[in-house]
């Protein structure tokens, strides 16, 4: 039977009819409200591509069920930019050539976005373990780890000037 | 005069894109309309198709159109294949776009359905009854070649594809000159590129105007056109094939999808647009495969250490059917076997075998992988055979000069392989790393030193058009437009696709310069056939070679024509003309100027003030055509030494350290050439030790998902230290020879080589690929067992 769920995303108020039980909650996003950031690219939970940040985490959209987003705050890579003000890891992304193709490129930022929350100022290492989940076949995950580093400095500087 | 751009290491200017989600992908597309398609596919390796009764698509609510095999084939002509330089002797088995009396992978479609949404879609898929009368597969692509093989094709005498024997120096001399000849089996398995875009294609024909128009996530948008126009009897100039956004390539979106060929029926069967996105299973089991090939090498040698020649009779597991561009990675790894040594002859023997896989089609490095990890490994394991230090003896065989004449037929442009050598094995010291390795034996621990090199090719001279279905000495080339709009911006049209290469930004940084505009009056345009010249695409790592030269010489031809009309505005001699930041001014007196916008105004709307010879409009179109002909153009390398420690307990391998010496001549990026070499070498990484497509002896094929087909991840991949060199590409206007390839060319020797060089006092010798946990702990106890 076909639900409609009431859910708030990039902070505004999203009601949808019609929605099979079965729907994807990426499927959601990309079909129908054209949330196109976020990318599938496997079938298993494996790649990433489709992370998003779901009541304050970084989740697999690929792997909940549309109709578990009821009552939910989710923010894609789409809201992740005020206004025209890049998110420092965006900015990361661009100065350290951290993407080539960009497929993988908004799953990494939103659990980038995770990761420096709880290890404000990682190493190599905890970077690269923290991304495990997130596979990338362009960049060989160097400039990736660059691009991390870069922005943690930044938002540490942003802390430190409030 | 501004700072040149080319050399410099800006920022991508497609990124902003990228970074905020708003890149366009065909899965992104969204048509008025539009139908979702999902493929039956044969569950079965090798079978008789018996029927097909997709009459219950129809009866389901959201099923609206279904295509069989049997529908196809009055409707789509077979799947093309090429032959490199082996014109006549290709075979050409029945590859149909759908099958329909036989089906000989597990995966392969024999019937496509729309409906209105992608779920539906396999719900409908579902409803399609195919009735099979299973055969025996064959798996073993030796067990294929022998005689009295079942044939998989009834066309065809045997299960050959084609056979490719070629030589070069003098052979015969090698073997008589011998001290003895060292023989050994090589073996690299079937892996695939598998970016994480799987591919995707939206198709809709216009009944109205008989367009038919296709979104593609493809590297060949002009190729797929004349493709598609012969095998659908279409009409070439009312195809539109638009690459958008792709997500990585890697040669792996060379292939001409059958899929596709059955979608664009589907979209003219239903008369609305329809969309197919692959799983990742079906990717896994449909897509390309590549790499999988059996060696039987021999080289005569002095005992010395000195190479006299390279032999070997290869055996290359095709799968199916022939995958168009099959030829080129056998050939590959064929060519690839001298490596960079000076070799008195090479002879090759090549049979390309069907068995009951997926097709092999190309992937980075196109064979020269191969031929790379059967010669370096052989180096290796003849000094240690000789007592020889592997390196001393590559530096006693390595090419001293350039340009040099290989035994293949070709000539390395430029190059210092020995210095590159030297400056990798400083790079990690090596005599230190030697002695590292003795305390570390003493301990327990194995630790493993690889060096690898190669001279890779760049700009394969091959077809250039989908016609040249028999080889026949072509040049590659590129054409290029620049269209400048009223207000003196710049449209630079390529036919090529960007697929993570970075093109948006190095083909407007040698635009600016060759132009003398500002960068940021100037737009990339490629991927769209409506628009864009005719280009073969990207591939081969010919960006570099020889669409960068066309751009510099569209540049130079629009520069022209913009000083033309500005001459005659500042009442100035056209020959004194010169554009600096975008304003026309006499050489020398940059005060004197107008900006380039006002030109341009003139030209498209002051029309009437212009003398009667300086044309209307400010465009121009130039080609660039290979200055060199013979396999490829140029002739980039690099040395690879990973260091790595293996644990005989669990049979992983740690990175230690990587390090690269590469050489592509001059760089017009070099942040994105580094990127090209690091990305390229981490799939080299989870190809030698991940990544493995595995079937059972049923045809099964057992890795669908990368829950088994392990593609790295991030804790996979050590930290590459890089170190450019840059010696020109002396035939290339620029001096640019491209770096495509990435590291793949070198990683599968070097790592093996690591590998081998950890463990070899165990008893282990490594003869193949995956060095993966399970095969490495089987080698060992094996190896114990023996000893």
């Amino acid at each position: 039977m076909n639900r409609i769920i009431h859910t708030t995303v990039n902070g505004r108020k999203v009601v949808e009819e019609n929605v099979e039980p079965r729907m994807l909650l990426v499927h959601l996003l990309r079909d129908r409200l054209g949330l196109t950031g976020t990318h599938v690219g496997c079938d298993t939970t494996n790649c990433g591509a489709c992370t998003i940040r779901f009541n304050g985490l970084a989740i697999k959209s690929c792997t909940m069920l549309a109709v578990r987003s009821e009552g939910a705050e989710i923010m894609t890579i789409e809201g992740l930019a005020e206004d025209d003000k890049l998110h420092p890891i965006q900015q990361g992304f661009w100065e350290k050539h951290g993407l080539q193709c960009g497929y993988c490129t908004p799953g990494m930022i939103m659990s980038a976005l995770q990761l420096l929350e709880r290890y404000p100022e990682p190493s190599e290492a905890i970077v690269r373990r923290e991304l495990e989940g997130n596979l990338c076949r362009c960049t060989g995950y160097q400039n990736i780890v660059e691009a991390v580093l870069w922005a943690g400095e930044q938002l540490k500087s942003q802390e430190s000037t409030v | 005069m501004a700072d040149p751009l080319i050399g410099q290491s800006i920022k991508r200017r497609e990124d902003l894109k990228y970074v905020t989600g708003c890149g366009t992908y065909v899965d992104d597309l969204t048509l008025p309309g539009m139908l979702f398609a999902s493929f039956v596919r044969s569950p079965h390796a090798h079978a008789k198709v018996l029927s097909v009764d997709g009459s219950r698509v129809l009866e389901h609510p959201k099923g609206i159109e279904v295509l069989t095999g049997r529908d196809a084939v009055p409707l789509a002509g077979p799947m093309p294949v090429y032959s490199y330089r082996e014109a006549a002797a290709i075979k050409k088995p029945d590859y149909r776009c759908l099958a329909h009396d036989r089906v000989r992978f597990v995966g392969e479609p024999v019937a496509v359905v729309a409906a209105t949404d992608r779920y539906a879609a396999e719900d409908v898929a579902e409803r399609v009854r195919v009735e099979y009368e299973p055969l025996d597969p064959i798996m073993d692509p030796e067990q294929s070649l022998a005689p009295g093989a079942q044939k998989l094709h009834d066309n065809l005498d045997n299960n050959v594809g084609l056979r490719i024997e070629r030589e070069g120096g003098d052979m015969a001399a090698a073997f008589r000159e011998a001290d003895f000849v060292f023989k050994k089996r090589f073996r690299m398995h079937r892996h695939a590129g598998s970016p994480i875009e799987p591919r995707g294609c939206v198709a809709q024909y216009n009944s109205g105007t008989k367009e038919l128009t296709l979104t593609c996530s493809t590297q060949i948008p002009h190729i797929l056109k004349t493709h598609l126009s012969e095998i659908l009897d279409f009409p070439e100039f009312r195809i539109r094939v638009i690459a958008p956004d792709v997500g990585g390539g890697f040669g792996n979106k060379l292939q001409i999808p059958p899929e596709v060929v059955a979608l664009c029926l589907l979209a003219m069967k239903a008369r609305r647009p329809v969309k197919w996105i692959e799983t990742r299973r079906e990717s896994l089991m449909a897509f390309l495969h590549a790499r999988d090939q059996i060696h039987d090498v021999e080289i005569p040698m002095k005992n010395d250490g000195t190479i006299l020649g390279v032999k070997a009779q290869m055996t290359v597991d095709a799968g199916g059917y022939l995958d168009a561009r099959i030829s080129g990675p056998s050939l590959g790894a064929g060519m690839w076997l001298p490596g960079p040594y000076q070799v008195k002859g090479y002879a090759i023997d090549i049979n390309v075998v069907m068995t009951n896989k997926c097709p092999y089609g190309a992937y980075r490095g196109f064979g020269s992988q191969m031929g790379a990890l059967v010669i370096e490994r052989s180096v290796d394991l003849i000094a240690r055979q000789l007592g020889i230090d592997p390196v001393a003896m590559r530096q006693k065989n390595l090419i001293k000069e350039t340009p040099y004449k290989t035994v293949t037929g070709h000539e390395f442009d430029s190059g210092d392989y020995m210095a590159g050598l030297d400056k990798a094995l400083a790079m990690v010291d090596y005599p230190e790393l030697r002695k590292e390795q003795a305390r570390l034996r003493e301990e327990g621990r194995y630790l493993g030193i690889g060096v690898a090199m190669a001279v890779e090719g760049a700009g394969w001279n091959t077809y250039t058009a989908a016609m040249a279905q028999h080889y026949v000495p072509t040049l590659d080339y590129a054409t290029v437009t620049m269209r400048m709009d009223t207000s003196g911006n710049v449209k630079v049209l390529i036919g090529d696709v960007a697929c993570g290469t970075g093109h948006a930004t190095t083909a407007a940084q040698v635009a600016a310069d060759a132009t003398g505009l500002p960068i940021d009056t100037i737009e990339i345009v490629e991927g769209d056939t409506a628009i864009t010249p005719y280009d073969s695409g990207t591939r081969a790592a010919r960006f570099s070679a020889v669409v960068l030269p066309a751009v510099a010489l569209a540049g130079q031809s629009l520069k022209e024509k913009v000083c033309r009309v500005g001459a005659h505005l500042l009442e100035g001699a056209e020959a004194d003309m010169e554009i600096t930041a975008g304003k026309v001014h006499v050489r020398g007196t940059p005060s004197r100027n107008l900006p380039v916008s006002r030109v341009a105004r003139v030209a498209y709307s002051e029309v009437a003030t212009l003398p009667r010879d300086i044309p209307a409009g400010l465009e121009a179109t130039e080609s660039f055509k290979a200055p060199v002909s013979g396999l490829c153009i140029t002739w980039p390398y690099a040395i690879h030494i990973p260091v790595v420690e293996v644990d005989i307990e669990t049979g992983m391998v740690r990175f230690l350290r990587y390090a690269i010496v590469h050489d592509c001549g001059n760089e017009v990026n070099p942040m994105i050439v580094e990127g090209q070499v690091v990305g390229g070498t981490a799939q080299g990484v989870g190809g030698t030790l991940l990544e493995e497509l595995v079937y059972d002896d049923d045809g099964q094929l057992l890795t669908t998902s990368f829950m088994d087909y392990l593609v790295p991840t991030a804790t996979d991949i050590p930290h590459f230290e890089v170190c450019h060199l840059q010696t020109p590409a002396p035939q290339i206007p620029g001096g640019y020879k491209g770096m495509g390839e990435g590291g793949c060319v070198y990683t599968y020797a070097a790592v093996a080589n690591a590998v081998a060089d950890a463990i070899e006092p165990l008893g282990v010798e490594i003869t193949s690929t995956p060095l993966s946990p399970p095969r490495l702990l089987a080698l060992l106890r094996e190896a114990k067992g023996r000893g």
